[in-house]
């Protein structure tokens, strides 16, 4: 390559965005002027901004997604305030046992409170995927001494996206082992993935939880992953 | 009710957050949830990281809302957030790998499912275009995308990022002869 064009092709990048002090620009388009080759870098260059400005789309994500990300958000600034609030006297721990003694009703008060606080916070309520499980009518996995299992998941697909992506899910296990209720946790942002996820949820098997030698309804957290191909 | 936050200008929004009102805060974050997702996964290139980074932005700004200074506009305050926020996310994050699910079986029968024409279609061009910002290292991602995405000026860039101008220019030089040999088969010879 000559020298000249070595140069040009040096300065090339910075030529295109416009951000070359005047002389060398100048210098430039002599060069670009008797140079078909760097003429048709230039026109690469070029064509390469102009492909990553309007073909490199992210995800087209629902509607619904954006009342559960503000909700999120909101939930997470919550979350922080609290713990910093409770500080080395761990309030929360002793609201805890409390509602641990107290059992069911404390938990439903909590929960009310919880959900009206929320509903206050946000001017618009988060629709699909909710957010506020209805803690008073079953156990969460955590608190179950023998949380449910997962016996038999079918594999999910291989699908064409660049990276794995998780779709987490609740999926409530009856005491007779069925499912009854799925909800998305947190949404992989594409509709087609969620729904996959939750019909795979719907074919798998699982043991139910166990409380006190008992048999207990159960909230069971269940992520999906899927690869990519 | 709802109208007056969807009329007042984010300076009015933001005095008013200073003030305690969430409402306004919701409102601002309807106003640039969009972008700030659109940024964060150019930087990021999947959903779970731009779902949790651009989730994480709001939330600083909002612990730091009393910080903002109102010669700024607000979308370049957290703009820089989302960027910076990015960056160190990014460079600290190693590559998960896959785990199997309990009692997955290879073969199952969701394999037609797989078709990627029944989605949102995505061309091969797109798919490679993907595949090359993926490939190139954070520091030259990030000055591709501010610059030819966010449109930003070299001095803006270099601001955003604390680095001299001089690599501003160099980065980018690197990441387009990167991408021009990645993507040749779409560019003029
Ligand atoms: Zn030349």
């Amino acid at each position: 390559m000559k020298e000249s064009c070595k140069e040009t092709r040096r300065l090339l990048s910075q030529y295109v965005d416009g951000e070359l002090e005047f002389s060398l620009a100048a210098r430039v388009e002599a060069h670009l002027k008797v140079c078909p080759d760097c003429r048709r870098e230039l026109a690469a260059l070029k064509a390469l901004g102009q492909m990553v400005k309007e073909k490199d789309k992210p995800p087209k994500l629902a509607d619904e997604y954006w009342d559960w990300h503000r909700s999120q958000v909101w939930k997470r600034i919550k979350t922080v305030r609290r713990e910093r609030q409770d500080g080395p006297h761990r309030q929360g721990f002793f609201w805890f046992r409390l509602a641990a003694v107290t059992g069911g009703v404390a938990v439903v008060l909590i929960a009310a409170v919880a959900g009206w606080r929320l509903l206050r916070v946000n001017p618009q309520k988060a629709k699909a995927p909710k957010v506020v499980d209805n803690l008073a009518a079953v156990l969460v996995s955590e608190q179950c001494d023998k949380p449910p299992e997962v016996l038999r998941m079918p594999v999910l697909p291989c699908v064409s996206i660049d990276d794995t992506t998780t779709v987490l899910l609740r999926a409530l296990v009856e005491t007779d082992s069925s499912v009854s209720e799925i909800k998305v946790e947190r949404s992989s942002g594409i509709e087609l993935l969620d729904s996959i996820a939750v019909n795979n949820i719907q074919k798998a098997k699982f043991r139910p939880g166990i409380q006190k030698g008992r048999l207990v309804r159960c909230w069971l957290t269940v992520p999906q992953k899927f690869r990519s191909e | 009710m709802k109208e007056t936050y969807r009329k007042a200008s984010d300076v009015e929004l933001i005095r008013r957050v200073k003030s305690g009102d969430t409402r306004a805060f919701d409102e601002l974050m309807r106003r640039y949830a969009g972008s700030i997702y659109r940024l964060v996964y150019s930087l990021a290139r999947n959903h779970m990281d731009a779902d949790d980074l651009s989730q994480e932005t709001f939330i600083r700004a909002y612990r730091a809302i009393g910080r903002y200074d109102e010669q700024y506009r607000f979308y370049t305050w957290l703009h820089r957030i989302a960027v910076n926020l990015c960056i160190n996310h990014l460079k600290r994050k190693r590559r998960v790998r896959l785990v199997p699910l309990p009692g997955s079986e290879i073969g199952g029968e969701w394999q037609d499912i797989a078709d990627p024409k029944s989605g949102a279609e995505v061309s091969e061009l797109q798919r490679d275009l993907d595949r090359a910002l993926c490939k190139l290292p954070v520091d030259q991602r990030a000055v591709i995308v501010l610059r030819v995405k966010e449109e930003m000026s070299y001095s803006e860039i270099s601001d955003v990022l604390k680095i001299p101008v001089g690599t501003v220019m160099s980065r980018l030089s690197r990441a387009r002869s990167r991408l021009r040999r990645l993507l040749k088969e779409y560019l003029p010879v």
